[in-house]
């Protein structure tokens, strides 16, 4: 009855991308408020060599090789870039090459890692354990709660930073806060969709809300309602057509964003069709 | 007051009353920015700051972002936000403030309008209206008049009469010397010190406009205009770059 | 010492690569810098990807590589432009969605073309040893048409880059000079996808640029300066390669990323920056990294 969902590895998945959703949505919206796309796929990217290091040395373990991998592309990038000369993405840009490139050489060094290169790069259907189910619930409740507490302040410094600072907002620390939740959402949502690919789950959903809705919380829920669909739909097609669950899902996301490009293309042209009153 | 090791503004010393509209007039670069976040204790200030009650702020216009998903109420409501604290979200009675306040600045009827939809002197009164929502007793303004259209400018200053009405003290940072002279109760005029004092037959003489904007003073007809206006305003730009 | 630099030259493959890896990494140390200041480093950084999905098509179409991703990397512009014209949206977001939705859709097709599977580890990491003279014959070409359009159209692109509405004002097509730019660095990253792969070519594209402008302070002494590091690293990289087993482009991002390392250590202790300079817009950097 369940269709593609029959195989019990392929419900851990669901459950996972499920569970995935709520903080991939949520905070995809300040994502895509604030500019942080490339941020979050470079965090991704990242991971590449943690993950191969901790795959080739079980006592290390991918999830924390990863976590690892992230803080230190976060302390090494914000450190650099502080110097004005060389801002706008190009120490990123780097720093996400270099990582990607010691991956690749561990790679070829650590023998011992026979995981192929595409499942850390796009995810994969058969790799989810169900500590990594447990990770996504607490990443999800995590997620929930610090929404909850840091709203007000996301909010009105995304809006007005000028503004929001002298008003009490302590922006700079939520920015860090911000960021650090980006970067445990991102690990957690590797073993799915890849470390390539996981910006597609946190970016392109919230995109396709911001294209249907004109306020914050309506958005939001719009991104995690689109970010559970494409995870169902990405996985039920990852499984059927036997590719990469990061690839389906995010080739997907981009069917939608163009989709509801369209819708929206269309809404404002009736609107300016519309007599004014 | 100084950032870094360039002192920004030296040896500014006044007091102000509750209920007194003041403009603080000055160059470019001649520290009214740093005046509004030395009274707002977000730059470092040597010296005292005496200031009775909480602050109320509308930064320049230019830093705002537009494409934020919010309504003109909802911006009025985050005024909201630093009297709720961490937890509590605005109630009914904040929502009736802040319908009360979009009224005020003639915005009532767009209440439900993106902010982004809303043209340059109607978002700086919805900015003006979240200030009011702070409900501070000392309300700052940096540049509200700068480059909006005159009903917009002409409802800021009404409601800047209203909120001194109300004993509030109002601080305003503007380049237009003939508006100021014809709006605010008292006039300080600044180059990276306070160069005077007063009300606007003592401040705007010719002898002492020209001690702080040398050279780029015009008298005509005995009344000051300023040469260097325009250079004041930078269209906001996107970052990125792309056609 | 002599046998030993010379070792490498005696093989034809590393020969071919030798002359790839410089070709390449001169042509995108220039264009970087336009990158850098433009500040479009995730758009090279999602154009590298989204190649992808055109070199597939044309793989399954049986045209050119090339001209599949020359083609994809137009598009990608197009709809990033398109996109991030869009009020809502940031040209960060666009690309945001852009890269992982194209490049999905190549890595599913790739998956889907079972002639094609087994090479998805050169397009992702690069295959220099692999180096046609087809490829060669491409990366000169390319050379040959950015060296005419920056001959051509340099300093108007240098204009445009540090003041748009100025060069605007001045009667400049701003809109037909960008598309020429991007129109060259998409040819850059399509024809450096070979020696490199797609999630490498952001450190030779970026790498040098940003170790450069920690040198020097003039536009044109940055992209010489870039432009040396690039085919200085491709050598080392290769040396490195050729010695100690690693992949070709690996080694390459890996010596330019090292590089940058040290340049900025370096510069940060002799301080050849001024700190006024760098204090009074690292505010300005702040805020652009969040």
């Amino acid at each position: 009855m369940f269709g593609p969902f029959d195989a019990p590895y392929m419900q851990s998945a669901l459950l996972a991308g499920l569970l995935l959703a709520v903080p991939c949505g949520l905070l995809g919206v300040w994502v895509v408020l604030r500019g942080l796309a490339f941020f979050s796929h470079a965090v991704g990217v990242a991971t590449f060599p943690g993950v191969v290091l901790g795959l080739g040395l079980p006592a290390i373990g991918p999830f924390a090789g990863s976590l690892a991998a992230a803080g230190a592309f976060g302390v090494a990038v914000s450190s650099v870039e502080t110097d004005h000369r060389v801002r706008g993405g190009a120490v990123t840009g780097l720093a996400l090459a270099a990582a990607m490139a010691t991956g690749a050489v561990l790679l070829t060094t650590i023998a011992q890692v026979s995981t192929p290169v595409e499942t850390v790069l796009f995810g994969s259907l058969l790799g989810i354990s169900d500590t990594d189910v447990a990770r996504c619930a607490v990443v999800a409740v995590t997620a929930l709660g610090a929404m909850a507490l840091l709203w007000t302040r996301l909010e009105a410094s995304t809006f007005d930073r000028a503004w929001a600072e002298p008003a009490g907002a302590r922006a700079s620390r939520t920015d860090v806060l911000l960021l650090i939740l980006i970067g445990f959402t991102v690990v957690t949502a590797l073993p799915a969709v890849g470390s390539l690919m996981v910006s597609g789950l946190l970016v392109i959903p919230a995109a396709t809300a911001r294209l249907l809705c004109d306020r914050l919380v309506a958005m939001s829920a719009c991104a995690v309602a689109l970010c559970a669909a494409e995870v169902v739909i990405g996985l039920a097609l990852a499984r059927e057509l036997d590719v990469a669950p990061g690839a389906s899902i995010a080739a997907l996301g981009g069917l939608g964003f163009a989709l509801a490009a369209a819708v929206s293309a269309a809404r404002s042209g009736l609107a300016r069709r519309a007599p004014a009153t | 007051m100084a950032y870094g090791d360039r002192v920004a503004l030296d040896e500014v010393s006044f007091g102000l009353h509750g209920g007194t509209f003041a403009g603080v007039l000055g160059p470019n670069g001649a520290g009214k920015t740093t005046l509004l976040h030395a009274l707002l204790g977000t730059v470092a200030a040597t010296g005292t700051i005496v200031l009775k009650g909480r602050t109320s702020y509308v930064p320049q216009l230019t830093a705002v972002s537009e494409a934020f998903p919010v309504d003109a109420l909802g911006v009025v409501l985050m005024g909201r936000y630093p009297l709720l604290g961490w937890r509590r979200r605005p109630g009914r009675d904040d929502r009736r403030l802040a319908g009360e306040l979009l009224d005020q600045v003639g915005l009532l009827d767009r209440a439900r309008s993106p902010f982004g939809s809303l043209s340059g002197g109607q978002r700086q009164r919805v900015l003006v209206a979240r200030a009011l929502a702070q409900e501070g007793d000392v309300l700052l303004l940096d540049e509200p008049l700068t480059g909006i259209d005159a009903p917009s400018q002409k409802s800021i200053l009404g409601v800047i009469r209203a909120q001194c009405a109300a004993g509030r003290t109002v601080v305003m940072t503007t380049h237009d010397l003939a508006q100021a002279a014809r709006e605010c109760d008292r006039l300080l005029l600044l180059n990276r010190t306070l160069i005077a004092d007063g009300t606007a037959q003592e401040v705007l003489r010719a002898e002492v406009l020209g001690r702080a904007y040398e050279a780029e003073v015009l008298l005509l007809d005995g009344r000051a205009a300023l040469i260097d206006e325009g250079a004041h305003h930078h269209p906001p730009t996107k970052p990125g770059g792309l056609p | 010492m002599l046998d030993w630099l010379a070792d490498p030259w005696t093989s034809a493959l590393m020969r071919r690569a030798f002359f790839e890896a410089m070709l390449v990494s001169g042509l995108c140390g220039v264009l970087g810098c336009f990158v850098l200041v433009r500040g479009l480093a995730f758009l090279g950084e999602a154009i590298a990807h989204t190649v992808v999905l055109g070199v597939v098509l044309a793989f399954l179409g049986g045209v050119p590589a090339a001209a599949g991703g020359a083609v994809l990397a137009v598009v990608t512009v197009l709809l990033a432009s398109a996109i991030g014209s869009d009020r809502r949206f940031s040209v960060d977001t666009a690309m945001g969605v852009l890269l992982p939705s194209l490049f999905g859709a190549g890595v599913a097709l790739i998956a889907l073309s079972d002639g094609y599977r087994s090479t998805l580890a050169d397009v992702l990491f690069g295959a220099i040893l692999a180096t046609t003279q087809t490829d060669l014959a491409l990366a000169v070409a390319a050379c040959g048409l950015t060296g005419l359009v920056l001959a051509l159209a340099g300093k108007e692109l240098v204009l445009v880059a540090f003041d748009r509405a100025v060069a605007q004002a001045m009667g400049y097509r701003t809109g037909l000079l960008d598309l020429l730019l991007l129109g060259v660095v998409a040819l850059a990253v399509v024809v450096s996808l070979r020696a490199v792969g797609n999630v490498l070519l952001a450190g030779l594209l970026l790498g040098p640029p940003v170790t450069a402008r920690l040198l020097c302070r003039s536009f044109w002494g940055m992209a010489a300066w870039s432009a040396g590091l690039g085919v200085g690293a491709s050598v080392a990289g290769l040396y490195l390669s050729w010695y100690v087993e690693v992949g070709g482009g690996a080694a390459i991002v890996l010596v330019v990323a090292a590089t940058f390392v040290v340049v900025a250590i370096g510069v940060r202790l002799t301080g050849r920056v001024g700190p006024s300079e760098r204090r009074v817009l690292s505010h300005d950097a702040y805020t652009a990294v969040l």
